[in-house]
């Protein structure tokens, strides 16, 4: 199976601090990779780098094989890298199915003149997209809700927005920031829900989480960050014996 | 060109300047306050002027007395943008966009307020730092003594300010709430009444910044208006929003540019110049030009 | 859905705006409503800019006279007929407009507003100063007024064209908004790093907006350098660009009516109070601001937005979305 992506000796330094440092990692496409690490070991500073949110300082990014490390998150998610954010960052002043229908303004060819004129063709599209969007939304179980705020949404439900909304880019890779923090059980439960539909569409996944139950149920292959450094890798079953793996999360309980 | 003009400049450009740092002052700590631009602010310049002015050429009241009293109206102006705008404004929903109009008529509303009351005429400084045309001869320079006051005055309050911060609990109070507001009521910090301070201390510091530029600018609308504003926020702006002393050296460094534009430019132009040195700093370093504190993001 | 009270409601509205000249004879009252009239576009353009798009911009004034000054010297240094002009000054005042947005689209709110201002401070010190070609304080004059078959455009005649204008304007920002363009404005509004993650590009995003916004100046002064036939530097000041922020915000910043009401509200008011309050041209200065704080201070999402929910409840409507009709949402329901 191919790697959708590839890290090599990814190194990211903020200051005198060295976020990520060498990190070779890969994403085997289909599958479920997850990211896991202490607090402060540097996931999120991967998956930003990852998003285009800002450059590594050195090493490289190959998506498909082309180096995507320099080039600005609007770009790389057109390529088709979709994410979700640690503090959920929904658009709070447009609606469920609004936040959906961002993710799918790079499927319209309508242009600004045709919008304009108010042509068929825009209808057309616009009619096709919302169509669109409530499938999406339909996926993680939120088509009922399409016409509420996002603030008036349980945080559960809340979350499955921003999935749905990454989702609605069609993405070839679909990067997960700590999707069930801050879950109540049955909120954890709906969520592992969502997480199956995904595999079940085989949705390429990187995964970064911290409640080590997710990252079991749904992971092929897994990652352990510690200091920015990659210190483990395996199936998790293997990982979460790992000695090194278990010494840097001394203290850590899950 | 003589090296007597060019130390004049110098000189010059050196005081006014650091009372520009004063009026950006006022902005940085609302700034790290509530993070919010507050043009009512700058309004604090003339009012504390026309204030200074009533109270001592007006009614006779003596200088200290006419001095306290007005940075003390200045102060609760201070208190009352808190309560009476800017509470308000956030309970029913509205945001930085309306807080910055609602400050911007209200810095229309006092110009207005003033022109009514006092006339749109700028009115002479009274004496207070020494006749208007008197000057201290140091070798072939002649510097107004009005200048030794402003700059005295800038530097006895940049100290007692930089003291404050570094030395006092109120000071770490404030750096701790600019920080972080929830962290530091964690730790105990009454960040309300922290807030409240940092309202009053800001347009306090402009207050005295107004009156310290009253004898160059007169006691006129300019002190609540735009030029004096801009070159405020400039200051503030260089010193990336967050190091008074960098604020300081902003405004320095725009009354430099000033005057230095007027000698050898225009001094039609020397306002334009200005905004072009800061349209050019915002685009090229947002961050400040002289952030001299470490901290990141 | 009550839709015949919505069908009378609107039907009486455009029927009174249609008819008011006819109404009204009197002069004043139709060169005010002009006056209004062109204050709606540039306000309704800050609407699109500000309220849409997030831009904060404190220098608007600065492309109004761009457009009107091009307008003008085009017109009478260069002799060329007034559509010219007016599409001259349009296309001067979005160029600029662009040059202006390009190198700022990644700054933050404040040091936004503080490049705007420094903008409009720019413009209007040349406009004072480069006397050569604005004729500095004195401004420039003798600038021709729209003629039709020979006689010059009279204050009804101008008031039709502007209404037909502002209906276009609006026509415009109905379909921006409610298309996806709108969807990309309100996203990079709420959120620019999320609506980069959803590949939009919000530098574009930024730049169109602030290109169409000061096009709608640019056009707002061409219009008025011809219908009032002369121009100084006198009206474009920070405070008037200030003003006009007010107007968008207290009209409503979220609604297409926004520079409608806004615009309308804060022409008819300073000239109503100067009215009431006659002999203290300062005072309408003062009182006008203490009512647009008022309204800021208890109404910050703007009349409009009260209008607009108050309207909706009175025929039975549903408020569901920003940038989707609401027809749609039985649908969803």
């Amino acid at each position: 199976m191919a790697n959708i992506l590839e890290t090599k000796a990814l190194t990211k330094r903020f200051g005198g601090i060295v976020a990520n440092h060498g990190i070779n990692l890969a994403i085997e496409q289909g599958k479920t990779t997850g990211l896991i690490g202490p607090n402060g070991s540097g996931k999120t500073t991967f998956i930003n780098q990852i998003s285009g949110i800002f450059p590594p300082t050195s090493g490289s990014i190959l998506f498909r094989g082309e180096d995507i490390s320099r080039k600005p998150a609007c770009e790389i998610a057109s390529m088709g890298i979709a994410r979700t954010f640690q503090r959920i960052q929904l658009f709070n002043h447009l609606n469920v199915v609004e936040n959906v229908l961002v993710s799918r303004c790079k499927f319209m060819s309508a242009s600004a003149l045709d919008v304009a004129l108010g042509t068929a063709k825009v209808r057309h599209e616009e009619k096709d997209q919302f169509d669109k969007a409530v499938e999406f939304l339909g996926i993680v179980g939120l088509d009922g809700d399409a016409w509420k705020l996002p603030s008036s949404l349980p945080y559960g439900k809340r979350r499955a927005l921003e999935i749905a909304r990454a989702l609605a880019l069609e993405p070839s890779l679909l990067l997960l920031d700590e999707p069930a923090a801050g879950m109540t059980k049955e909120e954890f439960v709906q969520i592992l829900g969502i997480m199956d539909i995904l595999k079940e569409r085989k949705v390429t996944m990187l995964l970064v989480e911290h409640t080590m139950e997710f990252i079991r149920r749904a992971v092929d292959w897994v990652y352990v960050l510690n200091f920015g450094e990659v210190i483990a890798q395996g199936p998790f079953e293997e990982v979460e014996k790992d000695k090194a793996v278990i010494t840097a999360y001394l203290g850590d309980e899950e | 060109m003589v090296l007597s003009d060019l130390l004049q400049n110098i000189i010059g450009g050196v005081t006014v300047g650091a009372t520009y740092g004063l009026i950006g002052l006022g902005v940085v700590f609302l700034w790290q306050s509530i993070q919010r631009i507050n043009f009512a602010n700058i309004s604090s310049a003339m009012l504390a002027a026309y204030l200074f002015y009533t109270f001592y050429a007006q009614l006779h009241l003596g200088f200290l007395v006419s001095f306290v009293v007005s940075i003390a109206i200045i102060a609760a102006y201070g208190l009352a943008l808190r309560y009476l705008v800017l509470e308000p404004i956030n309970r029913h929903g509205g945001d930085k966009l309306e807080f910055v109009v609602a400050t911007l008529m209200l810095c229309i509303f006092w110009l207005s307020v003033v022109k009514v009351i006092y006339g749109g005429i700028a009115k002479p400084f009274p004496p207070v730092f020494g006749e208007a045309t008197s000057f201290v001869q140091i070798g072939s320079i002649s510097i107004p003594s009005v200048y030794f006051w402003i700059f005295f005055v800038v530097l006895v309050l940049v100290f007692a300010l930089h003291m404050l911060l570094q030395r006092t609990m109120i000071g770490k109070m404030f750096r701790a709430t600019a920080q972080n507001k929830e962290m530091a009521s964690l730790v105990g910090i009454n960040v309300d009444m922290t807030t409240s301070l940092a309202f009053m201390l800001a347009t306090s510091i402009v207050g005295i910044a107004g009156i310290l530029l009253a004898p160059i600018y007169f006691v006129s609308l300019d002190l609540g208006g735009g030029p004096i504003g801009i070159k405020g926020f400039a200051a503030a702006v260089m010193g990336g929003l967050v190091d008074p002393l960098g604020t300081i050296a902003g405004g320095i460094t725009i009354g430099l540019v000033e005057n230095f534009s007027t000698l050898f430019i225009s001094s039609a132009y020397k306002d334009v110049i200005s905004f072009v040195v800061l349209v050019v700093v915002l685009i090229w370093k947002p961050r400040g030009i002289f952030n001299w504190t470490t901290k990141g993001d | 859905m009550r839709r015949n009270l919505k069908r009378i409601v609107y039907g009486a509205f455009f029927g009174l705006i249609l008819v008011l000249p006819l109404l009204s004879r009197n002069e004043y009252v139709l060169f005010v409503m002009n006056k209004a009239l062109l204050n709606i576009i540039v306000a309704s353009g800050l609407v699109f800019l500000t309220g849409f798009a997030g831009q904060i911009s404190l220098g608007q004034v600065g492309f109004v006279a761009i457009g009107a000054y091009t307008s003008g010297l085009v017109t009478t240094r260069l002799g060329m007929p007034i559509p010219i002009g007016i599409v001259a000054g349009i296309a001067l005042s979005v160029i600029v407009g662009l040059v202006v947005a390009i190198p700022s689209f990644k700054l933050k709110a404040f040091f936004l507003s503080l490049v705007t201002i420094a903008f409009g401070q720019i413009i209007y010190l040349l406009l004072v100063n480069l006397t050569a070609v604005t004729g500095g304080s004195q401004g420039l004059f003798n600038i021709p007024p729209m003629k039709l078959s020979g006689t010059p455009f009279t204050n009804t005649l101008y008031y039709y064209l502007f209404l037909v204008l502002v209906a276009l304007v609006i026509l415009l920002m109905y379909r921006l908004k409610y298309s996806y363009i709108g969807r990309q404005m309100f996203a990079v509004n709420d959120d620019d790093v999320a609506a980069e993650a959803c590949a939009i590009n919000s530098r574009k995003t930024k730049v169109f907006a602030f290109g169409l916004s000061a096009g709608l100046a640019g056009l707002s002064g061409a219009l008025t350098a011809h219908m009032v036939g002369f121009l100084t530097p006198d009206p474009f000041t920070f405070f008037d660009s200030a003003n006009f922020v007010a107007m968008a915000v207290v009209g409503g910043l979220r609604q297409l009516s926004g520079g409608v009401v806004g615009g309308f509200a804060l022409t008819w008011l300073p000239e109503l109070l100067r009215l009431k309050i006659s002999g203290f041209e300062n005072y309408y200065l003062l009182v006008n601001s203490v009512i647009v704080l008022l309204v800021l201070v208890f109404l910050p999402s703007g009349l409009g937005a009260s209008l607009s929910k108050g309207l909706s409840r009175l025929w039975g409507e549903k408020q569901g979305a920003v940038t989707l009709h609401n027809s749609k949402s039985k649908e969803g329901e």
